[in-house]
């Protein structure tokens, strides 16, 4: 054969999708749970500082904020990272990734969803940062999960639940979007009538 | 043309799941299926489908030239009226397309037919491009295939080199991609072209059809946007014309400074308006099967009941969707579905060829106007919906 049919050439590393580094903090996470699994001591999960400030005594408020400043980071620290917004998206659901560049390159990683205090007026306070997914493949969806992939016993909807939108790190805008969602009704007109059995695209 | 029977890649799974293949497996189906493979002549390959193919484009863009200077044909192809100038507009400035994919029926022997040409939002890319060129690599590595067999696909190659000459066609510094929310396979398929889009030095945004939004710029023109009020200046949407053109941001089209992939011109070629107007043009063309206008045929009892088996199709259905077959004017098979009601073409019956009980069908990509590989899906039933079954295959 002369000429070859088919690509000469894939880059393959460059195909290659799934977690990009491994998360680091599973040694304080482990630390953590051994703590609750020891002592029993009691963790209390927010979604906002304001959660954590309406459930304490006004003495708590700096360390609700802090507690949270410290989540976030450590989120950005020690989260689940992706290397396209696709996988991510895979496992934490739509719109529930954003970009982070770290030493190591930009990654994609899922939005801190909560975090879970202990011992809040103490000096040795814990904090952690929470996910959860709202992907139905993935085994996180509606669950607390950590860093390192533990997932929580129960159900993420007994709690009052609401994203953020100060998580949201936006790019410095250079318009003014005045309306959204102008696009995509005839998918969910169309989307009835199959729905029951399966829910699919809009390729052919 | 022959149907092989492989083992599987022990570890494709795990392979499909490092490189992100989602959706080899759907609603609890296999989707991808490797426990075998098709089998061309190099001369199957470039005689009966390649050159058909590259022929068969060449014939469309010459029906999408008929249909922008002709108001009676625009009506037909329900084009709403607002759009017959831009869409005028974005053909004559040959505003560049990305790809397609013709459906074909070929057996082998006898000449390929066009079943439709799917112009606007074509799926499975990313297993025909990358995934069954994974698979041959892998194959041919251990052994259990041929070293001298190759693929006809060269998608990746020719899409990653598309993508650089939009960019320059528009000067654009980035592109956005786009498809609806909650459909893995949509989801991949764009995937992949962003991952094209970077292969070719592109940066490269993701936005679903759902976020997009319109805003005003600092000169106020108006440009849509992203769920960063970033501006799309070029986006590809794996969204269909035909809806874009009917819903609420349908008026801005026109003045919003995004450009689109696929160009809007597109939305002709998408049609199944098209396969009439071609038997029009080019009456018993070998690679075409007679179709007409259903209204133009409705009082024509002849046509429909004497010894002949048709497949009516409404104008926009997609998956297969609103199908009915009918033999000698009686139905004898029908999908149901949510299109029809903008009209409906004939098309004479087919059949698909059958390997190992499975009913085959070609797809054959363009990438531009130049060929650029084929996929292969076998389903169950004689009409292929979108829960048949991806199967690779090899030249040799």
């Amino acid at each position: 054969m002369t000429t070859r049919k088919r690509s000469s050439s894939i880059n393959l590393s460059r195909m290659r999708k799934g977690y990009a580094l491994k998360p680091l903090a599973i040694g304080i996470a482990s630390i953590f749970l051994s703590a609750c699994g020891g002592d029993r001591k009691e963790g209390v999960i927010y979604t906002s500082v304001d959660e954590c400030l309406n459930d304490n005594p006004a003495s708590a408020a700096e360390a609700c904020k802090t507690a949270y400043q410290d989540a976030l980071d450590e989120a950005v620290r020690t989260g689940p990272k992706f290397n396209s917004e696709y996988d991510c998206e895979y496992e934490f659901g739509p719109n529930q990734c954003r970009t982070v560049n770290t030493g190591s390159g930009s990654f994609f990683m899922p939005f801190m969803a909560g975090y879970m205090v202990s011992n809040l007026l103490s000096p040795s306070r814990y904090h952690q940062p929470l996910f959860t997914s709202y992907s139905r493949h993935s085994p996180f969806r509606s669950r607390w999960v950590m860093s390192d992939g533990y997932v929580f016993r129960g159900d993420i909807r007994d709690r009052k639940y609401r994203v953020k939108e100060s998580t949201f790190s936006k790019k410095p805008a250079v318009s003014r979007t005045m309306k959204r969602g102008g696009f995509g009704s005839s998918v969910r007109a169309k989307s009835n009538w199959s729905s029951s059995s399966r829910k699919s695209g809009w390729g052919g | 043309m022959l149907r092989i029977p492989i083992a599987e890649r022990p570890n494709w799974r795990q392979r499909a799941s490092d490189f992100g293949f989602h959706f080899h497996t759907m609603y609890g189906q296999p989707y991808w299926d490797e426990s075998a493979y098709y089998q061309f002549s190099l001369n199957q390959i470039e005689s009966h489908l390649e050159d058909p193919t590259a022929e068969l484009q060449q014939m469309c863009l010459a029906a999408v030239d008929k249909v922008i200077g002709d108001e009676q044909l625009l009506r037909r192809f329900q084009i709403p009226e607002l759009f017959w100038e831009p869409i005028a507009a974005s053909w004559h400035s040959r505003q560049p397309s990305l790809y397609s994919r013709l459906d074909l029926v070929y057996d082998g022997k006898n000449p390929a037919k066009l079943l439709e040409n799917n112009a606007d939002t074509p799926t499975s890319l990313y297993e025909s491009g990358f995934w069954q060129w994974l698979w041959l690599e892998d194959n041919v590595d251990k052994g259990a295939v041929s070293r001298s067999a190759d693929q006809f696909n060269s998608l990746q190659e020719k899409l990653v080199a598309r993508l650089k000459n939009i960019q320059d066609y528009y000067a654009t510094d980035d592109m956005h991609f786009s498809c609806c929310q909650d459909t893995i396979e949509d989801r991949g398929t764009v995937q992949y072209l962003q991952d094209c889009a970077t292969e070719a030095g592109i940066p490269n945004h993701f936005v679903y059809v759902e976020d997009i939004g319109i805003a005003e710029t600092v000169e106020d023109k108006l440009v849509f946007s992203d769920l960063n009020d970033q501006p799309l200046q070029t986006c590809f949407k794996l969204y269909p014309w035909e809806f874009m053109l009917r819903e609420e941001f349908a008026e801005h089209i026109i003045e919003a400074s995004t450009h689109w992939i696929e160009p809007i011109w597109k939305s002709i070629l998408s049609n199944k308006a098209l396969l009439p107007l071609l038997w029009q043009m080019y009456p018993n063309h070998p690679n075409l099967l007679p179709a007409y206008f259903a209204e133009d045929v409705k009082n024509n009892n002849g046509l429909l009941s004497r010894n002949s088996k048709w497949v009516h199709k409404p104008i926009f259905s997609r998956e297969g969707a609103n199908i009915q077959v009918t033999e000698n004017g009686k139905s004898v098979y029908q999908t149901d579905g949510p299109y029809g009601e903008e009209g409906m073409i004939i098309q004479a019956h087919h059949s698909l060829p059958q390997y190992a009980e499975n009913y085959t069908l070609i797809g054959s990509w363009l990438v531009g106007d130049e060929p650029a590989g084929i996929s292969i899906r076998e389903d169950k039933s004689p009409i292929t919906q979108d829960l048949s079954r991806y199967l690779p295959h090899i030249i040799l």
